[in-house]
């Protein structure tokens, strides 16, 4: 078979980014083979990296004998809500800032932005005030507000990015045919920007997903918990880890959202907006 | 903030004022709701973080005696608060470069003609989207002297004759945190990028190539100026977020070995937490607002400056 | 009971509200956050009342004993229940600060180190329990842990202590290691220092002296302080740290750290104990943890382990450190009632054994008909280390703390602040990773921990 030059490159191209896409999942690699080994294998010397022995009682543990299952549910819950919230939220605000002019329209942003910049240590017990002031303590419906709060300013500045980057001769073409503002909004706008929305959602889900410190402090009752504190509380001690059970229950968090966002990239991002195929 | 494409342009002369007026009020309208919660939820923390500065506060009981502004004076004149910040910029001007070289780099390779590329996107995100606190433990499993297969390989191979010691020896614990937190964040900096990327019309390309230009012509004739906003924002987005960043590096090293990883926000903890001392702890957040607040003030001086030139 | 649960609640509201210099509470707290706090009906069940149990010792063992205990506490006293939240040591102080800055903190918390307990005390916000230990039984109490939790000022007992133990008070040994080398379980730090020398290898340390930047870091310096002969601060409260007793201490800090893994430095308690366990190290200081984990995990070292007392210097003395962790109920729950009997149950002999059952040496009784008794002794795996139960028993009665490192001394409050600036370890950490010389050292520490004193 004659190899042209392109298919060659080709090939480097596709073994060499894959390799370094493996070296930099080494310990998702780890992780999912140390949930499938027996008890024994998890700490032993020399380390093992192949399971000897396969196993899936960790994962049966973890969703039977563990409040895990509600842990996740209300993880679905709080992000979900704080992504809906938030992307609602933002994506009004950062059409605003980019594509009308008012007063102070520069300076609001920017202050939004400032705002972000204390530590969380600081912010914890104000904003722990403010829940429970609102009778949101100890309540996921306190941790969305919460989440939101962080997640605003710099979804808002994402999104204003990225509607900034869209030319505008589409829009007025669609208002020249009589849509109105809000009609090009999400007529035009909106498909447009359809990447940029998705990575938006994509981290504010993760921001509340991920959140440990906030969701700690905040939720007393067990059964509330989401899932970073819950699962890192149970299975985490000073003096002991369930490494094979942490290892299963960290899978079951992050393989869900991964296999989704894959998905979301390979369906709702192919062929869309000016006609980047590329994509 | 970079200037938008102009706001659209009044069709008729003679409807030009209401219109204005008009825009303007949906434009308020619309962002109404991020300032409402911004006053609500933000502008509040940050005056109790200024008000309890200025008192020596126990963090528990929340109770103490005004003090001005001795805090502050204390804190520029402990050590510990210069060796923080030190600290804080090597970190954060380590992390963000490397996590936007590798992080450019990695998407425009996912923007390509990959095999798999869907399900290499997937893997890429993992590191930004395992819990912090288990991402530390499998780190420090990984690293660890004694059992740790990183070691072990490096042993194995003779390639050295004791263990290393990743984290409990400088320089190393600083760079491990480095290199780790930039294993952690990149992944932002691919999505972000990528999402841009897939929004680059391709006719742009098919002009270039029609005209004879290479790849690296049209990747830096065409894709570097389309991805500038994008870029711009991750920069501002990732340093404000890595100077903050508590988690990753107090979980790995509690700010050892010495004062060696101990960054502002350790020090923030350290003064509020264990050492129960809330209006000194509420000090160095301040002081790290106001080093936000000069650093962006210049940044954006600089943009405006970029923008003038690039109308003209 | 409701009644005199809410003007209580309302004279810790009018006490925090002291007027003109200090900070008002009230305006720390938004006009928003403060008046829904303050008029919010508090949760009160018609039927029962429910207690809000928080603590840090999480084992799935552990848990399952606190879940034991609990339910029979609520089958003795119907109209009660347990609410149980169990978290990390370093979440417990934003958890407590958050708590009780806005009411919402928990009833009665347990496994609170002494030197913490002193510290809620001073900014008065623990309750008394002397019910409970009235209940219970004052002479029942070891005498240290007791000295301890006796707020002399106000005349009574801040807190009571719940388990005991120390940590580096207790050096394991591998018996067939040192056998190899022809050599006898250490008592003074030069057999120490051969002991570690011998068993080195490659594969093999010969001890693990953990230098972190932690609890485990501070405490193990502090027993070596003692152990030399010095003190970190004097009967008077100077400080006395700056003193060859010190030096002498770092000095073998240093060499012990030599013979430990090069990332003992960066240690926390689970590196030590896997360390251990998993037959890298002859020699190591932990609590009775090392029994249970070196039976699930590494069964084949079992029959080959024993433990010593902490080797102390010829010049120095015999010393060994604990934390008195304790049970405090702390001012802003609603139950105040409800959990003085659960604390007075959680001391119950059924209760107690049941939990230390849980993890069994790792956590030692501080009642003395607790630690007496032979339905506790009658553990399989208390049974196969009787030996060394007795050591390790022996070792926690002889127990001292930063508190009160002598009898001589008066309770030093400072103890607290001390350990959290990590001061300690911090010296530590500058002579074995900073290369800083010992006298060096020990002369910026005093300075530090001076400052510290004054406050």
């Amino acid at each position: 078979m004659r190899w042209s030059a392109r298919t060659a490159s080709l090939l480097a191209y596709n073994v060499g980014v894959w390799a370094v896409i493996l070296l930099l999942s080494f310990p998702l690699l780890w992780m999912v083979l140390t949930a499938f080994k027996p008890r024994t294998e998890a700490l032993s010397f020399p380390p093992s990296f192949l399971p000897r022995e396969w196993t899936l009682e960790h994962f049966r543990r973890v969703l039977n004998n563990t409040p895990f299952v509600a842990f996740f549910t209300n993880s679905v819950i709080v992000a979900v809500s704080t992504t809906a919230i938030v992307m609602l939220v933002a994506m009004f605000g950062a059409y605003s800032l980019a594509r009308f002019r008012y007063p102070g329209r520069r300076l609001v942003g920017r202050m939004i932005l400032f705002t972000y910049l204390l530590p969380s240590t600081v912010v914890l017990v104000p904003l722990y005030l403010i829940v429970v002031g609102l009778g949101l303590a100890n309540s996921l419906a306190g941790l969305v507000v919460v989440y939101s709060t962080f997640a605003l300013p710099f979804a808002l500045w994402l999104l204003h990015a990225f509607v900034a980057a869209m030319p505008v001769d589409i829009e007025e073409a669609a208002r020249v045919d009589g849509a109105s503002r809000m009609g090009a909004f999400f007529d035009v706008v909106v498909p447009q920007a359809l990447p940029g929305l998705i990575s938006t959602a994509l981290f504010t889900f993760i921001l509340s997903w991920n959140e440990y410190l906030f969701s700690l402090v905040f939720i007393n009752d067990t059964r509330s918990k989401t899932l970073p504190a819950g699962v890192t509380s149970l299975l985490l001690d000073s003096m002991n880890v369930e490494w094979n059970l942490l290892m299963a229950a960290s899978v079951l968090i992050t393989m869900p959202v991964l296999v989704f966002f894959a998905f979301l990239q390979k369906h709702l991002t192919r062929g869309f907006g000016a006609g980047a195929v590329k994509g | 903030m970079p200037v938008a494409a102009d706001a659209i342009r009044p069709r008729e002369t003679g409807w030009r004022l209401s219109r204005t007026n008009r825009d303007a009020l949906t434009g308020a309208a619309l962002i109404a709701p991020t300032v409402l919660f911004f006053m609500l939820l933000l502008a509040y923390p940050l005056f109790q973080a200024f008000w309890i500065s200025l008192h020596d506060i126990n963090t528990l009981s929340l109770r103490g005696d005004y003090v001005g502004l001795a805090n502050y004076v204390r804190l520029l004149e402990s050590e510990q608060f210069w060796n923080a910040l030190y600290v804080s910029s090597v970190w954060t001007v380590s992390s963000v470069v490397l996590q936007l070289a590798l992080g450019v780099g990695i998407a425009l390779a996912l923007h390509g003609p990959l095999v798999g590329r869907s399900v290499a996107r997937g893997m890429v995100l993992f590191p930004y989207l395992l819990t912090t606190a288990v991402a530390v433990l499998i780190w420090r499993w990984l690293l660890n002297d004694l059992y740790g297969i990183i070691n072990y390989v490096l042993q194995e191979y003779e390639l050295v004759d004791r263990p290393v010691a990743w984290l409990g020896r400088m320089p190393n614990a600083l760079m491990t945190v480095v290199l780790i937190g930039t294993w952690k964040l990149f992944p932002f900096v691919v999505i972000a990028v990528l999402a841009r990327l897939q929004t680059i019309p391709l006719h742009l390309y098919e002009a270039a190539r029609i005209d004879g230009a290479n790849a690296l012509e049209r990747f830096w004739d065409i894709t570097l100026p389309q991805l500038k906003g994008v870029l711009a924002l991750v920069l501002v987005l990732r340093t404000i977020w890595d100077f903050k960043e508590f988690d990753l590096i107090y979980l790995m090293t509690g700010g050892g070995p010495r004062r060696g990883t101990e960054t502002l926000p350790l020090l923030v903890y350290q003064q509020s937490f264990p050492e129960l001392q809330a209006g000194r702890g509420a000090a160095v957040a301040v002081v790290m607002l106001l080093i936000m607040l000069v650093f962006f003030a210049v940044y954006f001086r600089m943009q405006a400056a970029d923008e003038e030139r690039d109308r003209r | 009971m409701k009644r005199a649960a809410m003007t209580q609640r309302e004279a810790i509201m009018d006490q925090h509200l002291t007027p003109s210099r200090t900070v008002r509470r009230r305006t720390l707290l938004a006009a928003a956050a403060s008046a829904p706090v303050l008029a919010t009906p508090f949760v009160v069940r018609a039927q029962t009342r429910v207690i809000q149990f928080w603590g840090t010792q999480r084992a799935p063992e552990q848990r399952e004993a606190y879940d034991a205990i609990f339910a029979a506490f609520a089958q003795a006293h119907p109209g009660f229940t347990v609410n149980t939240d169990l978290i990390t040591e370093e979440t417990m102080l934003p958890r407590l600060s958050a708590g009780f800055a806005a009411r919402t903190g928990p009833d009665l918390i347990s496994h609170m180190p002494a030197p913490f307990v002193v510290q809620l005390n001073d900014q008065d916000l623990v309750e008394p329990m002397d019910d409970v230990v009235r209940a219970v039984g004052e002479s029942d109490f070891n005498a240290p842990a007791m000295e301890l939790f006796r707020d002399q000022q106000r005349g009574r007992y801040m807190a009571i202590c719940v388990v005991n133990g120390t940590t580096p008070g207790t050096l394991w040994v591998r018996k067939d290691l040192l056998g190899d080398a022809g050599l006898q379980p250490p008592r003074t730090w030069d057999e120490m220092l051969n002991v570690a020398r011998r068993t080195t290898r490659r594969g093999v340390f010969g001890t693990i002296y953990s230098s972190g930047k932690n609890s485990m870091g501070d405490t193990q310096f502090l027993q070596t302080v003692w152990q030399a002969g010095g003190t970190i601060v004097n009967p008077d409260l100077s400080v006395s740290f700056n003193s060859p007793q010190v030096i002498a201490a770092l000095e073998y800090a240093k060499e012990m750290s030599s013979f430990s893994p090069p990332e003992a430095p960066n240690y926390q308690f689970l590196d030590v104990l896997n360390g251990f366990v998993l037959g890298r190290a002859a020699t190591a200081p932990y609590t009775g943890r090392v029994l249970i984990n070196v039976s699930r995990e590494n069964p084949s070292i079992a029959d080959k382990i024993t433990c010593v007392p902490s080797p102390y210097r010829r010049e120095g003395r015999p010393a060994f450190n604990s934390d008195f962790t304790a049970l405090v109920i702390p001012k802003g729950g609603q139950q105040l009632e409800g959990a003085k009997l659960l604390a007075a149950w959680m001391m119950r002999r059924d209760s107690q054994i049941r939990f230390l059952h849980a993890t069994p040496g790792h956590n030692l009784p501080d009642l003395k008909s607790v630690g007496q008794s032979e339905e506790y002794a009658s553990h399989p795996l208390l049974q196969k280390y009787r030996a060394e139960l007795q050591v390790m028993l022996s070792n926690t009665a002889q127990a001292r703390n930063l508190l009160k490192e002598t009898p001589q001394h008066p309770l030093n409050r400072k103890a607290g602040p001390i350990f959290g600036a990590r001061v300690l370890s911090e010296t530590v950490q500058d002579v074995v990773v900073g290369g800083i010389s010992p006298r060096q050292a020990a002369a910026r520490g005093a300075d530090k921990i001076a400052a510290i004193m004054r406050g």
